[in-house]
């Protein structure tokens, strides 16, 4: 049996490599995405241990919003713990330190540089792993060391003048040093730090003189590091963490690491279709290759082969093919990953790429995605093997196929379980139900689809006039299972690019719909995307409060944003400079209470969400200080633009990170020119580099663009979903070839041209992609629609279908027909008429 | 070409016809420079023993595979030299084709098999035209049927319609009843006679029954790529008796070899 099969085999290469494609595709993307997020893992860690080596112990104050301590912002510490640390047994010293994520220099373009790692500021001290390698240290409050690398990015030498962001609006500093740390020529991941003297960096890092924002100790010779950690604990009570070197560096590494965990995910989203997509194409193909050798199993059958034998003949195919192609994925997967890898992380300097290590998971998980999936989709087609009977090797024509009944019934009930099931998940606000309902709905259509295939092709008759456009109609309609195997094969890509594109141009939608009914405002000044690891932005007030001045300008509404806990649960609040200027800056209507500057203002839905009316008390706790309660003073109706819990500035400005808005909106004086107002008020926000001042429509698109960039993504994955359904459709093509070589024969010797016979194949193949397309646009539009309307509580809540994008899609696939049918047309059209004829 | 030859009413014509397969050690030669008239409005059979060179003949005659040496022509269209693409047009508009199987499409009804050629053509067909050659082969209550809901008689009838509905000069049929039994064979002959008497259609037939070969005007006898007999209105006992003979000379060769 072992010999008939590997024969058989190798006398279907063509068929055998397309599966192998797909297999080797999906196995790829699995194990590059693991090996890339691996090798990023072990070389972080290793980067930012060794760079946090020289710590012992550190000591912080616990945030009190809980939370990841690498992000988030720190607490100011006094004196006192200090005393207390020192006086634990074991400790050598403890040494009160300031370093800070968001200390921004300002290059000399006027613009912070980029970067993915945090801009730091610390306070300078001798030991604390720095070396000056020009200059000095910074002692006066105008002075600062910058780091090597920092120094390289920017091209500041000693004794320049440069202007520095902080917690306060722009300083300018002389640059009196350049640093490295511990013979490293830089930090890890492009870090930029900056070191001002001690009570410099108390100001303007932690805007409490005298505080620090953690506590280095070092250890009396022969301390045991876990004892100490655990006294020091002990002494300090609640409210502090106390961490070792790997302890930090773990924590310090997770934003870095957070900034590639994206591209990984995006990987293995595109592994995941590569799976969907490939298990329709392996079944396809197998039940491909099953059809063909019905009568060589026959006859293996009738010569005294058991069912077993031939089930399992057909399951030996399918393991050595995936098993020969899971190796090939999963060498390309490692080359892909490490290369990736090297790629992003040496893109910001100081990420050495961590060695070669075996990557169990990726070794376990490809071999589950290529040789797992690759059996269980051979799986049917064995079982219909099995079935073929002695005496089919007798039989001259293969049997008609139809549609199964049972499947269409049982896809039929499915699909109309899952319109139900979204339909209630929609009214009960339940989203995991319309997931699940999608689910049903996306099979119920796979089961269903071999019935539709006749009827829907029917419908765009009328467009194939042409006699062979016609009969390549009629032939896309003649084998309905592998017709629809084939198309959903499709229909899966262009359904996931078409759902994501629904969601995103509602999405864009409600941004435009919101902008023109509720927005008032007609300047808004904002950043772009912040990158992780960052704060946010920060406009000088003062720069605000000139604005206020100019004489076209009739309001301005500085804003801020932060998380926080509300009545216990995490949750996110806001807060305006000037909370009168909110009514004429967007359309707020208060529908209880108005306006106050000392108590909380909520939109509607808010108010629902928290159960809290006029009157009621709040307990705030911000980011810094003591936990609050607060009364609400007003409720409004939703508008979108400024919902939220609105906190009183007098509150906001002492807990929140900074007390400088990150955004402002505008609203100017009836009849004053926009373009000439927008000058002024970008000439005023000069020493404000990190925001830009943005019309409502640029507004508009600026959202668009944020979106755009999700499309692209999204589109590159219906590129390599669509890749694989081409293999598909040119497996179903060269199969049909092969089986209607005597019609083609037929055709010709009745007067056929050779570029009529490629037209039909054409045509077929084109029909074939058009049908999974259309399938794939109009489930996805609904799918899309469906989970648009379950999030409108997120404030999605204009449905917009992305009716360009649809038809690209749909074009697309009438592309992917005619790639597909360029090889087994040009061999149907080349057939030699004579052997054509008497091929059986 | 002599003035004699062209005044001769010939349908399709081989002069001195060559067909060699392979090379070398493997050469065969199909077509041993054969020549013959195939005369219009009259029923040709090409009977022979396998591998005579009677499919060969036909195909080559047909524009379906081109001679190594000599000329065909189709009514004084000479086939040499034609393109691919020309001969395409010669089949689509001056020959017809029966095969002994797979002649029909099972996607389309009768009915759209026969329209088929002219569809592929372009051409509009004729309706009175139609209706008697379906009433001719007696399909008219099976033109909206598919093939495979037609008997194997009835399928042959089907492509013979479709042969005889754009009025090829000829037409071709190679061994159009190997596959059916007495009857529906019978039925089929019949259907050829009729049009050769009825409609002046011009068809030459390769079979391998002296049956069949009665029904024809005239036989060619094929042995080795050649002619080798031929007999004008022949009957079943005829043709029996010139195979019989002509087996015995084989054989003598064969014995004297
Ligand atoms: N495509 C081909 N390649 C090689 N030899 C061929 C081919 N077609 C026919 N022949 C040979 O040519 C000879 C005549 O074949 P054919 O015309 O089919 O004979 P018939 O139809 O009388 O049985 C035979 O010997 C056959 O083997
Ligand atoms: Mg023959």
């Amino acid at each position: 049996m072992l010999r008939a099969t590997l024969k058989s085999l190798l006398g279907r290469k063509l068929r055998l490599a397309l599966s192998a494609i797909a297999i080797i595709l999906a196995v790829t993307f699995v194990s590059a995405a693991l090996v890339l997020q691996s090798t990023l893992n072990r070389s972080f860690d290793t980067a930012f241990n060794s760079a946090f080596e020289r710590i012992q112990l550190q000591v912080t104050a616990a945030s009190p919003l809980g939370g990841d301590p690498g992000t988030a912002p720190p607490v100011p510490l006094d004196d006192t713990v200090v005393a207390r640390t020192s006086g634990v047994s074991g400790v050598a010293s403890a040494r009160g330190e300031v370093r800070a994520n968001g200390a921004r220099i300002i290059g000399r373009d006027g613009r912070v540089p980029e970067t993915s790692g945090q801009r730091i500021g610390v306070s300078w001290a001798e030991g604390s792993g720095a070396t000056l390698t020009e200059g000095r240290a910074p002692a006066a409050p105008g002075e600062i060391v910058i780091n090597a690398g920092l120094a390289k990015e920017t091209g500041y030498r000693v004794g320049d003048a440069v202007g520095v962001l902080t917690m306060k609006p722009r300083q300018q500093f002389t640059v009196v040093g350049i640093a490295t740390y511990e013979g490293r020529d830089d930090l890890v991941n492009g870090e930029q730090t900056i070191s001002f003297a001690l009570p410099t960096a108390q100001e303007l890092m932690l805007g409490a003189p005298g505080a620090f924002s953690s506590i280095d100790v070092r250890l009396a010779p022969g301390a045991d590091t876990g004892k100490v950690k655990a006294d020091v604990r002990n002494a300090l009570g609640d409210g502090f963490l106390v961490r070792t070197g790997t302890e930090v560096a773990h924590d310090a590494s997770g934003p870095a690491r957070g900034t590639f965990t994206g591209i990984t995910y995006v990987l293995l989203g595109f592994a995941g279709v590569a799976v969907l997509v490939g298990v329709f194409l392996i079944a396809n193909a197998f039940s491909i290759v099953v059809a063909q050798r019905t009568k060589e199993l026959a006859l293996l059958r009738a010569i005294g082969a058991g069912r077993g034998q031939v089930r399992r003949s057909v399951l030996l195919e399918a393991l050595i093919v995936s098993f020969l192609s899971w190796i090939g994925g999963f060498a390309l997967g490692l080359l892909v990953g490490r290369l990736a890898a090297s790629a992003l992380a040496s893109g910001d300097d100081g990420v050495p790429i961590a060695g070669f290590q075996l990557p169990i998971a990726a070794l376990v998980v490809s071999f589950l995605v290529g040789v797992g999936v690759t059996l269980l989709s051979a799986l049917l087609p064995a079982a219909r093997a099995s079935r073929v009977a002695p005496v089919a090797a007798m039989r001259l024509t293969t049997q008609k196929e139809r549609p199964s009944k049972v499947n269409t019934i049982i896809g039929a009930v499915l699909l109309v379980a899952g319109a139900a099931v979204i339909g209630a998940g929609l009214a009960g606000d339940a989203i995991a139900a319309v997931g699940g309902g999608a689910l049903l709905t996306f099979v119920g259509v796979i089961l269903v689809t071999p019935v539709l295939i006749a009827p829907v092709i029917s419908l765009v008759g009328g467009l194939t006039r042409s006699v062979p456009a016609r009969l390549g109609r009629l032939n896309a309609t003649r084998h309905p299972r592998r017709t629809a195997l084939t198309a959903v094969s499709l229909m899966i890509g262009v359904m996931l690019v078409t759902i994501v594109s629904t969601v995103l141009s509602s999405l864009q939608s409600t941004a435009t719909h919101v902008v023109d009914a509720n927005l008032k405002a007609e300047l808004i000044v904002n950043s772009g995307a912040v990158s992780a690891g960052s704060v946010p932005p920060t406009i000088n007030p003062e720069s605000l409060r000139r604005m206020r001045e100019l004489p076209d300008v009739a309001a301005v509404a500085g804003y801020a944003f932060e998380p926080a806990k509300v009545n216990g649960k995490d949750d996110y609040v806001l807060s305006w400079d000037d909370v009168s200027a909110l009514t004429k800056i967007a359309s707020v209507q208060f529908v209880a209470g108005g306006l106050s500057t000392d108590k909380v203002l909520l939109n509607e839905g808010t108010a629902k969400r928290l159960d809290a009316k006029t009157g009621d008390q709040l307990t705030v706790q911000l980011g810094r200080g003591e936990e609050r309660t607060l009364e609400v003073g007003g409720v409004f109706g939703d508008t979108q633009v400024a919902d939220g819990i609105v906190l009183p500035w007098s509150f906001a400005s002492t807990g929140f990170r900074t007390d400088q808005p990150n955004q402002a909106y505008v609203k100017l004086r009836e009849g004053a020119p926009l373009t000439a107002t927008k000058s002024e008020v970008v000439a005023l926000l000069r020493d404000n580099p990190e925001v830009e001042v943005r019309t409502r429509s640029e507004l508009i698109d600026q959202a668009g663009s944020a979106i755009g960039l999700i499309v692209a993504v999204v589109q590159v994955l219906l590129a390599v979903a669509m890749i694989i359904a081409i293999l598909g459709v040119v497996n179903t093509l060269v199969l049909a070839v092969l089986e209607r070589t005597n019609e083609f024969g037929m055709l010709r010797a009745i007067g056929m041209y050779r570029g009529d016979v490629r037209r039909m194949i054409m045509v077929e193949s084109v029909v074939m992609s058009l049908f999974g397309a259309v399938l794939g646009v109009v489930l996805g539009a609904g799918l899309g629609l469906a989970l648009v309307q379950a999030l409108k509580s997120q404030g999605i809540n204009q449905m917009a279908l992305p009716w360009q994008l649809m038809l690209v899609y749909v074009v697309a696939a009438a592309v992917v027909g005619v790639l597909a049918a360029l090889a087994p047309a040009g061999r149907a059209a080349k057939l030699n008429i004579l052997a054509a004829v008497r091929h059986a | 070409m002599s003035v004699l030859d062209a005044a001769q009413p010939a349908a399709a014509r081989a002069v001195d016809v060559w067909k060699v397969y392979g090379s070398g050690e493997t050469e065969v030669a199909a077509l041993r420079g054969i020549t013959l008239s195939v005369e219009a409005g009259k029923f040709t059979a090409i009977m022979g023993p396998s591998g005579s060179g009677k499919s060969t003949l036909m195909h080559c005659l047909a524009g379906l595979d081109t001679v190594d040496r000599g000329e065909l022509f189709v009514g004084d269209t000479t086939l040499t030299g034609m393109s691919d693409k020309q001969l395409t047009q010669l089949r689509r508009d001056r020959v017809g084709f029966i095969f002994q199987q797979f002649n029909l499409l099972p996607t389309l009804t009768a009915q759209e098999n026969i329209l088929l050629p002219l569809a592929i053509a372009g051409r509009k067909h004729d309706q009175e035209w139609f209706d008697r050659v379906v009433d001719t082969v007696g399909l008219r209550p099976r033109l909206g049927h598919r093939p495979s809901e037609l008997s194997g008689g009835q399928q042959q009838r089907v492509a013979c319609a479709r042969a005889l509905l754009s009025r090829p000069d000829v037409i071709f049929a190679d061994e159009p009843t190997g596959n059916l039994d007495s009857r529906s064979g019978a039925e089929v002959l019949s259907f050829l006679r009729a049009s050769v008497r009825e409609f002046n259609q011009t068809i030459v037939m390769v079979t391998h029954d002296p049956n069949a070969a009665s029904y024809a005007d005239r036989v060619v006898f094929l042995a080795d790529g050649n002619i080798v007999s031929e007999i004008n209105d022949p009957t079943e006992d005829v043709v029996l008796d010139t195979i019989k003979q002509l087996d015995a000379n084989a054989n003598r060769v064969m014995e004297t070899a």
